[in-house]
């Protein structure tokens, strides 16, 4: 009888935890979908190109949450340095991320640093490809 | 208990720095504001990264998660209140057995990996023994 208090202590301590341990499970939860219509494109890379030519000529486009190979043209990005259509240097650095899928629907992460935080890029704003040297890791998840 | 806090701070660290910013948690960072500050830590990380074992990317943060789970629960619980001690860890072996279950049964997200489970089932070992054997040596170190 003596115990009792320290026992439900113990029990929403224990509660707590599993609370907290719940909630950085959630934080874990990768919000690419694969399957997604809009992570499939038709005419995309192989895996383990990196930054090849193959972004050239495609716009980078945010779908949902999930970046995908779109319709526009990439006209120059390079790490350190982002120039749009008119080559204005943009004066923003940010770490570079994003992802494309290819044809078998596997993702590919493709990542970089950068001028610019890609996913704050305007729809209207175009970006060319990167030069593969360039290319800080390229993954498959 | 710090064991228990260091294990789940390495395995957020682990998440943070070197997995994909796909992940729910990133979008947290961003609408905390620091999301920008977040970036630059995976910038001045991604250099190591390489040198990273890919299991120890994927697999060992909720291994970790798991075993400072393990840790926490055992030391909330005092040695003699045996019956609420096993519940809760019931309880939660229960929760992480049942996500890599449910992804391999595509009923929660995320995708189905034997490493995964695997390290989770190690490590929650790993965090039961060492507590065993520390419950052992405690009265003798007082004697």
């Amino acid at each position: 009888m003596k115990n009792q208090p320290d026992t439900i202590e113990a029990h929403l301590l224990s509660a707590c935890a599993i609370a907290i341990l719940a909630f950085l499970a959630l934080g874990s939860i990768d919000s690419y979908d694969s399957s997604s219509p809009e992570a499939n494109v038709s005419d995309a890379p192989t895996p383990y190109l990196g930054f090849e030519p193959w972004l050239a000529g495609k716009a980078i486009t945010h779908a949902d949450g999930d970046w995908v190979i779109g319709e526009g043209q990439i006209n120059n990005l390079e790490v350190g340095k982002i120039t749009n259509e008119t080559g204005d240097e943009l004066n923003y650095s940010a770490y570079l991320s994003f992802r494309v899928a290819d044809g078998s629907g596997k993702g590919l992460l493709v990542k970089g640093i950068c001028d610019y935080k890609i996913d704050k890029v305007n729809s209207g704003m175009s970006l060319k490809a990167f030069s593969q040297t360039k290319a800080e890791k390229v993954g498959i998840w | 208990m710090l064991k228990a806090l260091i294990s789940i701070f390495l395995g957020g660290a682990i998440y943070v720095l070197w997995r994909p910013d796909s992940l729910l948690m990133f979008s947290w960072f961003d609408l905390l504001g620091v999301g920008r500050q977040i970036d630059w830590m995976r910038v001045a990380a991604s250099g190591i990264e390489m040198a990273i074992p890919e299991w120890a990317i994927k697999s060992l943060p909720q291994a970790l998660w798991f075993f400072g789970g393990n840790l926490m629960i055992i030391s909330i619980w005092r040695a003699e209140l045996r019956l609420g001690r096993l519940i809760w860890l019931l309880v939660l072996w229960g929760f992480a057995i049942s996500l890599e279950v449910g992804q391999a049964l595509a009923i929660v997200p995320g995708s189905y990996d034997h490493t995964d489970l695997l390290l989770l089932i190690i490590f929650g070992a790993a965090a039961l023994i060492l507590s065993t054997k520390s419950n052992y040596e405690e009265p003798t170190r007082h004697n």
